[in-house]
């Protein structure tokens, strides 16, 4: 009979109590693991732009400033679906996804994570060419002679070559 | 299962050039010989239509092509037939005189591809709104850019209401979550007939998938297709793209595929038995239900990192693992929720109030259910026996033991025990699938693109049997992704199911088939703009008189 | 007394208009608790009524403002009949015809404004307003009627408490329907089906906005309230609280009603939250059974018993 059902219930709605929490005036953690808000460690960021090329709805985008001789790493938040992509790519795990989760404001610029990483001028044109942190990185992989060569843009670079290549050549013949 | 395919592939040879790739056999037939392919398909194979798409293939074939998708549940199989539409006036044979069941998708192929289907029963348009779209805006043909919008300077409200007086429910109504219109034309307190108006959460997402997203990227967007069983449109898509590619997963990666899709499926339908409890007024067992549901969605949100868009999967496999110590934290939460579902379940299904109004309520009868092609739950309160997880093993089902839940009673009532029993063996799926994770990578070490390549997968969401069905593009794209979500084949069988009920039992009748109304409008962008002339229309007709 | 009288009187009303909300209020509160849940606080719902009150409605017609008044007066008029805190009323002769119209009225006039209503929901709700109103109201005259059948007298005050008047078969029967009808005449779950929410957006109350929706809530309260005093002055005996402080009369019954109030919201709050809602036919069944049995303990009075 529903009417035993019905005491049933009140009696379990009893034993357990109230299970609500008067959120937001009580602190909720996330659980490890918990997508919520990408940041970027800018000590460890090497301006790449990985992150960007990944990005499913272009929220993290890069522009360089030849006045600042800076590269801008922007995320908007707005545009973000904190699936993580950014921080699998990241090649030099700069991206992390945080446990921050309450991200709603009332000025659009709150919603922008900016990065600026500095770059390196070309030795011969002038033109900011890569950022500083990925320019150090290949250093690792190229031999001692050939070091000084790599403050060169690749245009200039490759006027140089063919310079020496021709030389070469005149010299040879 | 090879030896059925072969078997099946040879007796189609009579209607076309049949072709067989995958399990998937395709038949490329022409108007002549459709109705026989049908008929013969229907009543000799047992065939049922899971959808109809259009695709615009006129930059590869100068013509369009109409393809649709029958499932041999018996067989487990996937039978496509493809017909060639001509590029000028592109006409072709309807097959809904035949299957009621393709009413829907062949009216989207019209509105959204222009292809005429001769022999179609109604001129109503589905999607396309006369007075709201641009004349000659077709937006799936490839000439049609993504970013250009469908609507006219100065949209006007169109739906004409219906004779008799009628109550409108929705688009905007506490007793449903999205935006949908059913008009209910009512005497007294009786439903004499009901409309359905749809298609106002459009979000371009097949349009999309086409254009700005590579394949890699539409994982993400296909989890955002429904608010509650994303997952399982991921997986489907995922599915569809490793069939036309050839690629197999890795087993670990499908066993936590499976285990995520059952923990949806237990979320989503504890969902569902606290808005019937709320439908039906009895707020306590809506409140007590969720109750019982949060450890569900906290345990997706430790295994995945969010309560419901999971994020985990990707074309090839998986992105997280389910480790030991989340291994035991599974079994405690699908322990718990046992107890506490099994405790109470049946407590609320026995109130008196609860069964006067769902028994006997929204009657669906296995004949129309059967013509209509319905599916998941609601195939099965009608004695349809039909689940994709038996029928289309994928993932890691075939390493599960578990029943398919069936009942007659063709009711409310009876869909929410299908319900309740399928809860408790996704349940034992859970139980049985996390003890046992195979230790192999998570994911395939390469991807391998092929162009041109089709695939259909298939999955039981929540709600029946989903189906995507996608041709690879060129680099990394697609050329076509359709999405056939469970919800498409389902929301007309409610103009059935209304009709002669009480209009109080209206709301109950249409929160049990369990409707995503974002599941089944996710072919276009429509921005509807609703003038006031609505209520004044209805307003006028009231003052008519009851 | 006349002074004091009126003073009683006053804050009868007073109370009234302040103790119906409050009781709302604890109502959802208890019912909070029994989902598990904490609940909005207990002085919510007086919290809410003074927002709208302040508030201008919004595209309104004139009908619903004239017959949400008149509902609300006629609300008004009955705490000065119906005793609430304090034991005093301008009960007059032949009063409870009075008293039966005005709790009719209310609710009739409740269905009348949301007809004015533009949207077919409020007409929808109206329709079950007026169709459970009437059945209701029929079972409380047959009950009012037994119990002045049985005594032998119309009016009210002569009819409160029915301690000193002796009880009869017919009586107890009365009254045991009317403690059972005080939770249906609030409308509340199985019964609350005109406003059903999940079904027709609110029913009755989808057209109000502002003052007249603070008003038709504050005039549903108010009924709620006076039914359930009612029934508390047939069974309390009110003299019992009575002090003679230099020379006036105190009267402390305030006391045990305010309890007992308390106590049936409660009661009330932990039922209401065990219930589905009934759909109206089968609403409609169980008060037509009621109103049978009504007739049949009135037919006892008159046979004597």
């Amino acid at each position: 009979m529903s009417s035993v059902g019905r005491l049933d219930i009140l009696k379990k709605a009893l034993g357990i109590g109230v299970v609500t929490r008067k959120y937001p005036y009580v602190r909720v953690e996330p659980p490890e693991g918990f997508r919520g808000k990408p940041i970027i460690d800018p000590d460890k960021c090497l301006g790449c732009g990985a992150c960007a090329e990944a990005c499913p709805p272009k929220a993290i985008s890069t522009e360089d400033s030849q006045e600042e001789g800076a590269r801008y790493v922007k995320i908007f938040y707005g545009r973000c679906i904190f699936c993580g992509m950014c921080a699998d790519v990241c090649p030099a795990n700069a991206i992390e996804l945080s446990k921050e989760f309450e991200l709603a404001s009332k000025e659009r610029n709150d919603l922008y994570l900016v990065i600026k990483v500095p770059m390196v001028k070309c030795s011969v044109c002038g033109k900011y060419f890569t950022t500083a942190p990925l320019l150090l990185k290949s250093l690792e992989n190229v031999p001692e002679h050939l070091r000084p060569i790599m403050t060169v843009c690749p245009e200039c670079k490759s006027k140089l070559s063919s310079r020496f290549t021709s030389f070469a050549r005149r010299v040879g013949s | 299962m090879r030896s059925q395919v072969t078997e099946v592939a040879k007796k189609l040879k009579a209607f076309g050039e049949v072709y067989v790739r995958d399990g998937v056999v395709k038949v490329v037939t022409d108007e002549d010989r459709l109705k026989d392919l049908i008929l013969y398909m229907l009543q000799s194979l047992n065939a049922r239509l899971a959808t109809t798409v259009g695709v615009d293939t006129r930059v590869l074939t100068h013509n369009y092509r109409v393809i649709h998708i029958f499932s041999i549940d018996d067989l487990k199989i996937y039978v496509l037939v493809e017909l060639k539409v001509p590029k000028e006036r592109p006409a072709v044979r309807s097959i809904t005189p035949l299957i009621p069941g393709a009413d829907w998708s062949e009216r989207e192929v019209r509105d959204l591809l222009g292809i005429e289907f001769k022999g179609h029963p109604t001129k109503e348009y589905l999607i396309r709104r006369p007075k709201l779209w641009l004349e000659h805006a077709y937006p799936l043909r490839k000439d049609y850019p993504h970013s250009k919008k469908v609507l006219v300077p100065s949209p006007q409200y169109d739906i004409e209401p219906t004779k008799g007086f009628s109550v409108a429910i929705g688009p905007y109504h506490p007793a449903l979550h999205e935006p949908e219109h059913f008009e209910l034309v009512v005497d007294g307190e009786r439903i004499v007939e009901a409309r359905y108006c749809g298609f106002m959460v459009h979000r371009g997402i097949e349009k999309l998938g086409e254009s700005r997203l590579d394949i890699y990227q539409i994982p993400f967007i296909a989890e955002r297709i429904c608010g509650i069983c994303g997952f399982t449109h991921s997986v489907a898509y995922t599915q569809a793209v490793e069939s036309a590619l050839g690629i197999d997963p890795p087993e670990r990666a499908k066993y936590i595929r499976s285990i995520l899709l059952e923990i949806e499926r237990v979320h989503s339908h504890l969902l569902w038995f606290g808005v019937l409890f709320h439908v039906l007024g009895f707020d306590t067992g809506f409140m007590n239900v969720w109750r019982i549901r949060e450890p569900v969605m906290e345990l997706a949100e430790l295994l995945t990192g969010n309560r419901k868009t999971y994020g985990v999967n990707k074309v090839g496999g998986v992105r997280r693992d389910i480790d030991e110590s989340k291994v035991k934290k599974v079994k405690e939460v699908v322990n718990r929720v046992r107890k506490e579902f099994t405790e109470l379940i049946d407590k609320f299904l026995n109130l008196s109030e609860v069964i006067e109004r769902t028994k006997g309520v929204g009657v669906l009868e296995v004949s129309d259910a059967k013509k209509l092609c319905v599916v998941g739950p609601n195939a099965r309160a009608s004695s349809i026996d039909i689940d994709t997880r038996r029928d289309h093993p994928y993932a890691a089902y075939p390493n599960a033991e578990f029943k398919v839940p069936v009942s007659d009673g063709c009711d409310v009532y009876s869909r929410a025990l299908v319900r309740r029993d399928e809860i408790l063996e996704s349940l034992s799926i859970i139980e049985q699938l996390v003890s046992d994770l195979p230790k192999t990578p998570l994911s395939v070490e390469e991807v391998p693109f092929k162009e041109l390549s089709e695939g259909v997968g298939a999955t039981e969401a929540p709600r029946g049997e989903n189906v995507h069905y996608v041709i690879t593009g060129r680099s990394r794209k697609l050329f076509r992704w359709r999405v056939r979500a469970p919800s498409y084949a389902n929301i007309p069988s409610l103009l059935y199911m209304l009709r002669g009920q009480h209009l109080a039992d209206a709301p109950a009748i249409i929160a049990s088939i369990d409707p995503c109304f974002s599941c089944t409008d996710r072919v276009l962008v429509i921005n509807l703009r609703y003038g006031t002339k609505r209520y004044v229309t209805l307003r006028k007709l009231r003052s008519l008189g009851e | 007394m006349l002074w004091l009288r009126l003073t009683y009187i006053v804050l009868n009303v007073l109370v009234a208009l302040l103790l119906a909300p409050l009781l709302h209020g604890i109502e959802r509160k208890v019912k909070a608790k029994v989902q598990n849940r904490i609940g909005p606080p207990i002085l919510q719902t007086i919290y809410d009524l003074s927002k709208l009150y302040r508030r201008a409605p919004i595209g309104y017609s004139i009908a619903s403002w004239i017959l949400i008044s008149m509902s609300f007066s006629y609300a008004l008029i009955l705490t000065l009949l119906v005793p609430t805190a304090f034991n005093v009323s301008l009960g007059f002769t032949s009063d409870l015809v009075l008293v039966i119209y005005l709790l009719t009225s209310t609710s009739v006039l409740m269905a009348l404004a949301a007809i004015a209503g533009a949207s077919p929901y409020s007409g929808v709700g109206s329709s079950r307003e007026a169709s459970l109103v009437m059945a209701i109201e029929l079972v409380i005259a047959f009950i009012i009627g037994t119990l002045a059948v049985s005594y032998g007298v119309f009016t009210l005050p002569k009819l409160l408490p029915i301690w000193d008047l002796g009880f009869k078969p017919s009586v107890l029967g009365a009254l045991t329907l009317l403690a059972i009808l005080t939770y249906i005449e609030g409308l509340r779950l199985p019964f609350d089906i005109p406003e059903a929410e999940p079904e027709i957006a609110s029913g009755v109350y989808v057209d109000f906005s502002g003052r007249i929706l603070a008003a038709a809530l504050h005039t549903h309260l108010l009924r709620r309230l006076l039914v359930t005093s009612l029934f508390i002055d047939f069974l309390l005996p009110r003299e019992w609280f009575y002090f003679k402080l230099g020379g006036y009369l105190i009267d402390l019954s305030i006391v045990p009603y305010l309890i007992i109030m308390v106590l049936a919201s409660v009661i009330y709050a932990v039922t209401e939250a065990l219930f589905g809602r009934y759909r109206i036919d089968a609403a409609l069944k169980l008060l037509k059974a009621m109103a049978i049995m009504s007739l049949g303990v009135m037919v006892l009075a008159f046979a004597g018993y």
